[in-house]
């Protein structure tokens, strides 16, 4: 079964082609951050104007590099939510628009099951084994942070979330207060290669007995300590202090998602974990939870971390939830709440 | 040739279908509720003139001035339809669309829309025998706005009202016929769609883009924020 999959849920415009749940034949990802960038964040109507210029061409695209024409797609897949209503109305529009012209289903998708599922995508025909379950997920990016719990595709159950910001979002606003571009995450992780370090440590949040997260008492810190640093005479973007914040910032946060993560394994007595969303693409979280988790760690294939088409065509494969054409944005949607 | 043309730039749903034996539209007030709305609306549609929809040979779609979200829904459903049926796509300007339901009107015929409280969009247009636009769609706010209207232009379109009640002498320039179209109609668009596909076929799938006419407001702070010396 071939599945286009579309995804506008925040600034990325991208489409993929997957056959079966597994084989990743396209993913096109336009992404928008140049044009964020001078606001400091994503502005939704700016991300709603770019959605509808970019997409036919992603799309175009997509089904370009995977050799595939419109008539060999059996269905459309498409973000319903959660995300930004504007930006999921142009995916949602333009997908129920192909469906209704070629005939193939119309699949509505939850974005942070897309992600979940992502680790089930391979780019090569001969993808391994599927993750043994039950497996637990951390999802991380700018604009979740959970742990969830898989017993099998469609089948969820959260068991934490974060209570403040997202781990995406705490990178964004710590590089904003030490005068880094946006978005946050690589400018962190690059600042953070310090050879030597002070032994400067920033807190903890850890919310015991709870699989919670929370960033913002770690952002507080931060920003008092960028304040001292100036009052230090230290405010070069590239001074040696900010790097050390950010150092200590990011160690935080892996400290704390590969502790949970950790935690949540062993008190579920899961087969295996993943680490899914854009802060995936963090290589000191990566290094640290393959080191401390004694489990198999399974991580998306590159390109599939970040918000792309081809997670939502392989989540519709997993959990096909076909949609009516009356079928609108929910911008709210949960994880096992029903999509269409 | 077989068209389907819709509508979603105001708070109302249009869509119509031409397919050489017959025209087939409606219009119906649709607040908030397009999206929700526009694909059975369409599905409907072709259902009820037997039309496959892989036979369809054209899209015309209007891009704005209107609602920043309306114009979304309209556009990315036709691009959708357009690129996998596949089929060229058109876009029209909803205030060329409402004044050429007028177009049998010799002379000029003024195209108006509140688009904020004292700010209107608007294009001049010539009805007649050959249709003609006159100029681009622009804003005005409305002071000056009556010393640039010509004397004897027709004044239409749902912001023809508006005006009307701000300067009430404007009511004599408004057409009897304008009140009933409170929305672009979708029948209208067809006649301009044809016309265009007939003429250059131009296939606007890659290029059509919204006609917002007003950058996002998080933009106009940002250039009043840069235009501070």
């Amino acid at each position: 079964m071939r599945i286009l999959g579309i995804e506008t849920s925040c600034d990325e415009t991208s489409a993929g082609v997957v056959d079966d749940g597994r084989q990743v034949r396209s993913n096109v990802v336009a992404s928008q951050i140049p044009v964020h960038r001078r606001f400091g964040g994503v502005v939704p109507e700016i991300a709603s104007r770019q959605h509808v210029m970019t997409i036919t061409g992603v799309i175009r695209q997509a089904l370009a590099d995977a050799g595939s024409s419109w008539r060999e797609v059996d269905a459309v897949a498409v973000t319903v939510g959660p995300g930004l209503s504007g930006s999921l109305l142009v995916g949602i529009n333009f997908a129920k628009g192909a469906a209704l012209a070629t005939g193939a289903k119309l699949l509505a998708v939850n974005h942070i099951e897309a992600h979940v599922l992502s680790v089930w995508l391979s780019s090569v025909a001969s993808a391994g084994p599927a993750p043994d379950l039950p497996l637990v997920a951390l999802v991380a990016s700018g604009g979740h942070t959970e742990l969830i719990l898989v017993d099998a595709p469609g089948e969820y159950r959260r068991l934490g979330q974060t209570r403040d910001d997202a781990a995406g979002e705490a990178y964004d606003k710590v590089a904003r207060l030490l005068g880094m571009e946006y978005p946050g995450g690589p400018a962190i992780e690059e600042a953070a290669r310090v050879t030597d370090s002070e032994g400067l440590s920033l807190p903890r949040a850890w919310l015991p007995g709870t699989h919670d997260f929370s960033f913002s008492g770690l952002k507080t810190a931060v920003a008092r300590l960028v304040r001292e640093g100036e009052a230090n005479g230290d405010a070069e973007p590239d001074g040696r202090h900010k790097r050390l914040i950010a150092q200590a910032f990011q160690q935080s946060v892996v400290d704390v998602l590969c502790t949970k993560l950790l935690a949540a394994v062993e008190e579920t007595g899961a087969c295996s974990a993943a680490i899914v969303g854009g802060v995936a693409n963090n290589s000191a979280l990566r290094e640290a939870a393959t080191q401390r988790l004694n489990v198999p760690l399974h991580l998306p294939e590159p390109g599939l971390s970040s918000d792309n088409g081809a997670m939502i065509a392989g989540a519709a494969y997993w959990n096909p939830v076909e949609a009516p054409l009356n079928v609108e944005p929910q911008p709210s949607l949960q994880l096992g709440e029903a999509s269409a | 040739m077989r068209l389907l043309a819709i509508d979603t730039t105001v708070n109302y749903l249009s869509v119509a279908l031409y397919d050489e034996t017959l025209t087939y539209g409606f219009t119906r007030l649709s607040q908030r509720t397009q999206s929700r709305d526009l694909a059975p609306a369409v599905r409907d549609t072709l259902a009820a003139t037997g039309t496959p929809p892989s036979s369809l040979e054209g899209v015309a779609c209007t891009t704005g001035p209107g609602s920043y979200t309306g114009i979304r829904i309209g556009l990315s459903f036709a691009k959708g339809v357009a690129a996998s049926t596949p089929c060229p796509l058109v876009g029209f300007s909803t205030l060329e669309v409402f004044a050429f339901g007028h177009a049998g009107c010799d002379g000029t015929i003024i195209s108006v829309m509140q688009v904020s409280p004292g700010t209107f969009a608007w294009a001049h247009f010539r009805g007649g025998e050959t249709w003609q636009r006159l100029t681009e769609d622009s804003l005005w706010s409305t002071e000056g706005l009556e010393a640039a209207l010509p004397s004897d232009a027709l004044l239409c379109g749902p912001g023809a009202q508006d005006l009307a009640v701000l300067q009430p002498e404007l009511g004599k320039r408004i057409p009897p016929g304008n009140g009933l179209r409170p929305a672009p109609q979708a029948v209208d668009m067809l006649a301009l769609a044809i016309r265009h596909f007939e003429d250059s076929g131009e296939d606007q799938l890659e290029t059509v883009s919204p006609n917002y006419l007003r950058a996002s407001a998080p933009e106009e702070r940002f250039r009043r924020l840069e235009a501070v010396p």
